[in-house]
C-alpha cells in the first residue's frame, strides 16, 4: 500500500518539542546504541522516518513509541545532534494529543500558559465548588467531613472518575484500534483459542506486571545505558517510587472508601499508624513525595541527559503529583496533632482539589502514559518485532 | 591571428643520428662484461629467494664479469656499486635483478650514465613481483625462477645496443582548445609562464558551461563575474591570441612540432554594429536557446547574455536565412556574406579543454518530455538566475511550485538491464560527481527562496565529497528537505495525474523508510542530469588520443601522470577527461599548463628511443607495414639508393611519430622490422636462456 507524503507532520510534531530532528539523516547510530532495539534493527529511526515522510497513521499505530524510556543514549550518540530521544518524547506527546478527541491535551501541550491557567482554574473551581457547601470547622478535632461533606467529595470523585474513564477509554480505544490494525491483531488473535488466551494472559502479565509495575526493561536495559548516579537518584527508582506511591495512594483512597461502604470504618476516622490502609497511604505517600521531589530536583539541576530539556507538561505533572503528596502528608500530620489546627481544613480542601484535578486531567497530559504505555507493552509482548510498513 | 613559421616541416626535423633509424646498422657489439646485481629489497626478495645462489649462478654465466647481491640496489650504496664496477671492471652491460622496472628503471639508467655508459645498456630482471611476491610459499621454486629470469636478462642484455633519446626541436607555442573555465585557466598559466598560446573556442562566446550558472558551490560566488575575471586576465596577456567560432580541422606533426589547421567561421557581426538590440529584434528566426537549456528561444542573431565575451552578438549560420532584416534594422556592422577562414598554426603542445555535455534524458525517462513539468537541473539553474530568462523566478504556469522533487543520478551510474543505453549504445556507468552538491545547492536555494515549497530529494547514493560541500547536506536537512532513497534497480516512477490537485505523482520505494512505497504529489520534477563526454570524435580521429570505456579522454596513469594523454604533447584539462567541478577543472588545467611549460622549457623535446627500426638490407619496399601502422606519418616508403644508380622504395620509420607499439613488426613478411630494445632475436635469446635448464617442477 502506497502512502502519500505529508510535509506538515514533522513541523506539527516539532511543536511538541524535538526541534532538531530534521537534521536526522537516517544513519542508524541511534538504532545501534539503543538498548531496546529489536532484531529488525529499526527502532527508533523508523519512527523518526515516519515523522520525516509524514506517515501519521503509521506513527500513531506504533507500539514502539511507548517502549522507549528516554535514556538519552541515542541523543548522546547522534552525529547530527538531531536529539532522537527528545523526538521520541515529542512524538509521545503528539500521540497523547492525537488519541484525545477533545483537543484538551493539544491545548495543554501547545499552549503552556493557557494550559497552566486551565489547570489552576480547574483546581480553583473544584475548591470553590466544595467550599460552597462547607460546614463549620471544628476546633477540637479535625472533623474534615463536617467542613466538606464526604458525600459531596465522593460524588464529585465518582463524577470525575466517570469523565476520566470515558475520556481515557476513548483514547485507549483509538490507540488500541490503530495498533491492533497495524499489527494485524484481532479479537481472534487475543481470545480466539485457548492458546491465544494463554498467550494474551502472558502478554498481559508482561505488560502490566513485569514491565509496568516491575519496570524490568527500564530497570535493566535503560539504566545500563544511563550515566552513573547515586542509587537513590536513579531514574527508574524515582519513577518506580513515584508510580508505586501514586498507585498505593490510589489504592488506599479506594480502600478507605470501600471500608466506609462496608461499614467497617468511616472515612476520616483517626486510626493507628499500623492500620493497614493508613500504613499503605503513609508509605505510598512517602514514596511519592521522595520520588517526585527527586525528579523535580533532577529536572531543575538537569542532572542527566534525559532531563536536559523540560516541557511545561513535565512540570505540570510533577507539580500536581508533588502537591498532592505533600498536602496529603500535611493533612495526615494535622489529623494526628492533639489540637485540630485551622490550616488543616484548608490543606484538606487544597488536597482534595488537587487530587481531583490530577485524576481529571490524566488523559490530557503526560500522565496519560499510565494508560497508553501498558497497551503498547501488551502488543509488544504479543509480538516484539516491528510492524512492517 | 595564427602565426606562421618559415621552418620547413618533415622528417628531417627529428635528429637523424638515432640508432633506431640508422640507414646502415653497424654490426652490433655483443656484451662481454655484464654486471649482475641481485637486490634483497630488504627481505622482500631475500626472505623467499636465495639471493646468494642467484648471484652465484649468474656469476657462472658466460659474459658475466661480476655478480653481487646487495640489500637495497636502489640505495646510494647499490647505485655506487654499479658505478664503481663500471670504472674498475669496464662493464659493458648491466642487469639489475630487483623490483618492477616501473619503480627504478630510470634510477639505474642514471647510474649507468654516471658511470659513463649508455643508459640503454641496462636491463632489469623483475624477481620481486615475478618471483618472491608471486611464490612466497615456494622458496626453492622461486629461486629457480629468479635464476632463470636473470639468465634470460643476461642473454638479452648482451644483445642490447646503445640508444639515444629521440630529440625533436620544440616550437615554443601552445594551442589550447576550448574557451571554458579550464581552457581559460590553462591559457592564462601558459602565458604567464612565457609560453605563447592560441586559445580557440568553437562557439562564438567564451566562458563555456560555467557562465550558465548563477552561483558556484561551495563559495556561493556569482558565476559569471568569476569567469569574466578569468577572461579579462587572459585578454590582458599579450602572448595569447583568442579565436572564437574556431575549430581544428586538421592536425599533423608530433610533440614539439604540431601543425594545426583551424577553421574560423565568421561572426557575421563586427564592432561597427551599434544597434544590436534592433538587429536581434528584427530577426524573424526563432530557435531553442541552448544557453538557457531550451527553456526559451533565441534569434538566429543572438547574444547569450549582456556583457558576454565578446560583447557582441553572433550569427548562427545553421539557422540564419540570410533574409537581411537584421542589417536593415541595424544599418551597419553585419556581414552576411563572410566566408570561413582557414589558418595554419604551429604548436609544441596542445591542451585539450573541450568540456562536457549535459546528459539529455530520453523522452519518457522519469516523465521527461511527457510533461513540461519535468525539467532538468541545468534548466532550473537558468530559471534561478536573476539575470536569466525568468528573472530568477522558478515558476511553472505562472505559479511557484508548491512541491518539488529532485531525482538524482539521471544519466549517471547507469546499470545494464535497468537503464537504456544512449544513442551511442553506451551506458553511463560512471558517477558524474558534481550533481549531488549542485542538487543540494538548488534544493537549499528553493527552500530559502520559497519557504512554502516542499522539497523532496530522491537519491540512490549521495556524496558531497569536496571541501566545504558537506554543509550543503547538513543545511538541506535542517531546512526541511525530505530525503528518500531508492534502490539501484527500483527507480522512482513519475506519472502525470490529470485533474488531481498536484499534476505529477512520483512513486518511490523508499529504503530509508524500510521499503515503504511512498507517493509524492508534486508540481515539478527536477532531474539531476549527469555529465557526459562531448562528441569530439573528429579530433580523436586526428590525434589517436586514447579514449576510456566511458567515452572521456584517457590519461596515461590516473595517479602518476593524471593530465597527460598517451599521445606525447597532448594534455588534458577539465571535463574532457572526466566529470569535474570548476575547482577540479582549473586544477587540471593548471597542471596541464605546467606540463606544457616543462615540455617546452628547452629547445628540444626528448622521447624514449624504443621505436621501430628497419633493416634496409631485408626490406623490399612492399609497404604492408604502412597498413599495419596506427600512427600517421610513423612509417613511409622512401627512395633509397641501394647501389650506384639503383633507387628503390624502402620503409622508413619516423622515430618521432612512431609510438613503438610493434604492430608493424609481425606485418613484415621478410622480418625487416623490429622495435629497438624489444627485438625478436633478443626474445629468442631470452627463451633459449630460460629453457636451457629445466625448471624444477613443484620444488619447495
Amino acid at each position: 500500500m502506497a502512502v502519500t507524503v505529508d510535509p506538515t507532520l514533522l513541523p506539527e510534531i516539532q511543536r511538541y518539542g524535538a526541534f532538531d530532528v530534521a537534521a536526522c539523516f537516517n544513519c542508524g547510530n541511534c538504532t545501534a546504541v539503543c538498548p531496546l532495539t529489536g532484531d529488525d534493527a529499526t527502532f527508533p529511526r523508523r519512527i523518526i522516518r515516519y515523522a520525516q515522510v509524514g506517515m501519521k497513521a503509521e506513527l500513531l499505530a506504533s507500539k514502539e513509541l511507548w517502549t522507549c524510556y528516554y535514556c538519552g543514549e541515542c541523543s548522546e550518540t547522534c552525529p547530527r545532534q538531531a536529539e532522537p530521544g527528545e523526538f521520541m518524547a515529542a512524538a509521545r506527546r503528539f500521540a497523547i494529543a492525537s488519541y484525545d478527541r477533545t483537543r484538551l491535551a493539544r491545548t495543554m501541550y501547545l499552549q503552556p500558559i493557557l494550559g497552566t491557567a486551565i489547570a489552576v482554574a480547574l483546581a480553583a473551581v473544584f475548591a470553590m465548588f466544595m467550599y460552597a457547601a462547607h460546614g463549620p470547622q471544628n476546633g477540637q478535632t479535625l472533623a474534615l467531613f463536617q467542613f466538606i461533606p464526604s458525600d459531596l467529595i465522593h460524588s464529585l470523585g465518582v463524577a470525575v472518575m466517570v469523565v476520566v474513564g470515558l475520556a481515557g477509554l476513548a483514547g485507549l480505544a483509538t490507540m488500541t484500534h490503530r495498533i491492533a490494525r497495524s499489527e494485524g491483531v484481532g479479537w481472534g488473535t487475543v481470545l480466539g483459542s485457548r492458546a491465544a488466551m494463554k498467550r494474551s494472559v502472558a502478554a498481559l502479565w508482561m505488560a502490566l506486571g513485569v514491565e509496568s509495575v516491575g519496570q524490568r526493561r527500564y530497570r535493566k536495559d535503560c539504566e545500563a545505558a544511563q550515566e552513573p548516579v547515586a542509587w537513590y537518584r536513579r531514574r527508574w527508582l524515582l519513577h518506580a517510587l513515584t508510580m508505586w506511591g501514586f498507585l498505593g495512594l490510589f489504592a488506599a483512597t479506594i480502600a478507605d472508601y470501600g471500608l466506609e461502604l462496608l461499614g467497617i470504618k468511616a472515612t476520616g476516622t483517626p486510626v493507628p499508624i499500623w492500620y493497614p490502609v493508613r500504613l499503605l497511604g503513609t508509605v505510598a505517600g512517602a514514596m511519592l513525595i521522595f520520588g517526585t521531589t527527586m525528579l523535580i530536583l533532577n529536572r531543575l539541576q538537569k542532572a542527566n541527559r534525559s532531563v536536559r530539556k523540560s516541557q511545561s507538561a513535565d512540570w505540570t505533572l510533577l507539580a500536581l503529583l508533588w502537591l498532592t503528596g505533600v498536602s496529603g502528608f500535611a493533612l495526615e500530620l494535622a489529623l494526628y496533632l492533639p489540637e485540630a489546627p485551622v490550616w488543616g481544613y484548608w490543606v484538606f480542601l487544597f488536597h482534595v482539589a488537587v487530587a481531583m484535578e490530577l485524576v481529571l486531567l490524566a488523559p490530557f497530559m503526560k500522565l496519560a502514559h499510565v494508560i497508553y504505555r501498558p497497551v503498547a507493552l501488551f502488543f509488544f509482548a504479543l509480538r516484539p518485532t516491528s510492524n512492517a510498513v | 591571428m595564427a602565426e606562421r613559421r618559415s621552418k620547413p616541416k618533415g622528417a628531417d626535423k627529428a635528429t637523424p643520428a638515432t640508432p633506431a633509424t640508422r640507414a646502415t646498422p653497424q654490426q652490433p657489439v655483443r656484451g662481454e662484461k655484464v654486471g649482475v646485481y641481485v637486490c634483497h629489497c630488504g627481505g622482500n626478495i631475500s626472505d623467499v629467494v636465495d639471493v646468494d645462489r642467484v648471484a652465484t649462478e649468474a656469476s657462472q654465466l658466460e659474459g658475466v664479469a661480476v655478480a653481487r647481491h646487495i640489500m637495497f640496489m636502489c640505495s646510494d650504496e647499490g647505485q655506487k656499486a654499479i658505478v664503481d664496477d663500471i670504472e674498475a671492471l669496464g662493464l659493458d652491460r648491466v642487469v639489475v635483478a630487483a623490483c618492477t622496472p616501473k619503480l627504478h628503471e630510470a634510477t639505474f639508467r642514471r647510474a649507468l650514465q654516471r658511470g659513463g655508459m649508455n643508459p640503454y645498456l641496462f636491463l632489469p630482471a623483475n624477481i620481486r613481483e615475478q618471483a618472491s611476491w608471486a611464490h612466497p610459499h615456494s622458496p626453492k621454486a622461486a629461486t629457480e625462477k629468479a635464476i632463470a629470469l636473470v639468465r634470460a636478462a643476461v642473454a638479452k642484455a648482451e644483445m642490447l645496443e646503445p640508444l639515444d633519446k629521440v630529440r625533436v626541436a620544440a616550437v615554443h607555442r601552445s594551442l589550447v582548445i576550448g574557451g571554458g573555465v579550464a581552457g581559460l585557466r590553462a591559457a592564462l598559466d601558459l602565458a604567464r609562464q612565457g609560453v605563447g598560446v592560441t586559445l580557440i573556442e568553437k562557439s562564438p562566446f567564451l566562458g563555456g558551461r560555467s557562465v550558465q550558472l548563477h552561483t558556484v558551490f561551495p563559495t556561493e560566488d556569482p558565476a559569471r563575474p568569476l569567469v569574466h575575471r578569468l577572461i579579462d586576465e587572459v585578454k590582458a596577456e599579450r602572448n595569447v591570441s583568442i579565436l572564437t567560432n574556431t575549430e581544428v580541422v586538421a592536425l599533423t606533426g608530433y610533440v614539439g612540432d604540431f601543425t594545426i589547421t583551424l577553421r574560423t567561421t565568421p561572426r557575421g557581426v563586427s564592432r561597427d554594429l551599434r544597434k544590436s538590440a534592433e538587429a536581434i529584434a528584427a530577426c524573424p528566426v526563432k530557435v531553442a536557446n541552448e544557453f538557457n537549456d531550451g527553456i526559451d528561444e533565441r534569434k538566429a542573431i543572438y547574444q547569450p547574455y549582456p556583457g558576454s565575451e565578446p560583447d557582441l552578438p553572433a550569427i548562427d549560420w545553421a539557422t540564419c536565412t540570410r533574409c537581411g532584416d537584421c542589417l536593415t534594422a541595424a544599418g551597419a556592422g553585419i556581414d552576411l556574406n563572410a566566408e570561413p577562414v582557414e589558418t595554419r598554426i604551429e604548436a609544441g603542445a596542445i591542451v585539450v579543454a573541450t568540456g562536457f555535455d549535459h546528459y539529455q534524458p530520453r523522452p519518457g525517462e522519469y516523465g521527461y518530455a511527457a510533461s513540461p513539468r519535468v525539467v532538468t537541473l541545468p534548466q532550473v539553474h537558468r530559471m534561478l538566475d536573476p539575470e536569466g530568462p525568468t528573472g530568477g523566478r522558478l515558476e511553472i504556469d505562472g505559479r511557484v511550485p508548491r512541491s518539488v522533487a529532485f531525482i538524482h543520478c539521471v544519466g549517471s551510474r547507469q546499470i545494464e538491464g535497468v537503464d537504456e543505453p544512449g544513442p551511442a549504445g553506451k551506458l553511463h556507468e560512471y558517477c558524474s560527481r558534481v550533481c549531488c552538491t549542485a542538487t543540494l545547492q538548488a534544493a537549499n536555494e528553493l527552500r530559502k527562496k520559497y519557504p512554502d515549497t516542499a522539497v523532496y530529494d530522491l537519491y540512490r547514493d549521495i556524496r558531497t565529497y569536496g571541501r566545504d560541500q558537506e554543509p550543503y547536506y547538513v543545511d538541506s536537512s535542517k531546512k526541511g528537505v525530505v530525503f528518500m532513497r531508492f534502490a539501484n534497480e527500483d527507480r522512482p516512477k513519475v506519472e502525470v495525474v490529470e485533474g488531481a490537485n498536484y499534476p505529477l505523482k512520483v512513486t518511490v520505494t523508499d529504503t530509508l523508510t524500510f521499503g515503504a512505497e511512498i507517493e509524492v504529489p508534486v508540481d515539478l520534477v527536477i532531474l539531476s542530469v549527469g555529465v557526459q563526454p562531448r562528441d569530439i570524435s573528429e579530433f580523436i580521429d586526428m590525434t589517436h588520443a586514447p579514449v576510456g570505456a566511458d567515452g572521456f579522454l584517457l590519461e596515461v596513469h590516473p595517479k602518476l601522470r593524471p593530465v597527460e594523454s598517451a599521445i606525447p604533447g597532448l594534455l588534458l584539462a577539465g571535463t574532457v577527461q572526466a566529470p569535474m567541478d570548476i575547482t577540479e577543472s582549473t586544477s587540471a588545467a593548471s597542471a596541464a599548463a605546467a606540463k606544457v611549460t616543462a615540455l617546452l622549457a628547452s629547445d628540444h623535446v626528448e622521447m624514449e628511443p624504443f621505436v621501430a627500426k628497419v633493416d634496409p638490407s631485408r626490406c623490399d619496399g612492399c609497404g604492408l607495414c604502412l597498413d599495419a601502422c596506427h600512427y600517421a606519418g610513423a612509417i613511409a616508403l622512401q627512395d633509397v639508393e641501394i647501389e650506384e644508380g639503383v633507387v628503390e622504395k624502402r620503409a622508413y620509420v619516423n622515430p618521432v611519430a612512431c609510438k613503438g607499439c610493434g604492430a608493424c613488426v609481425p606485418s613484415c613478411p621478410v622480418s625487416a622490422l623490429d622495435v629497438a630494445s624489444w627485438e625478436i632475436d633478443q626474445y629468442k635469446a631470452m627463451i633459449d636462456a630460460i629453457t636451457a635448464q629445466p625448471l624444477i617442477a613443484g620444488a619447495r
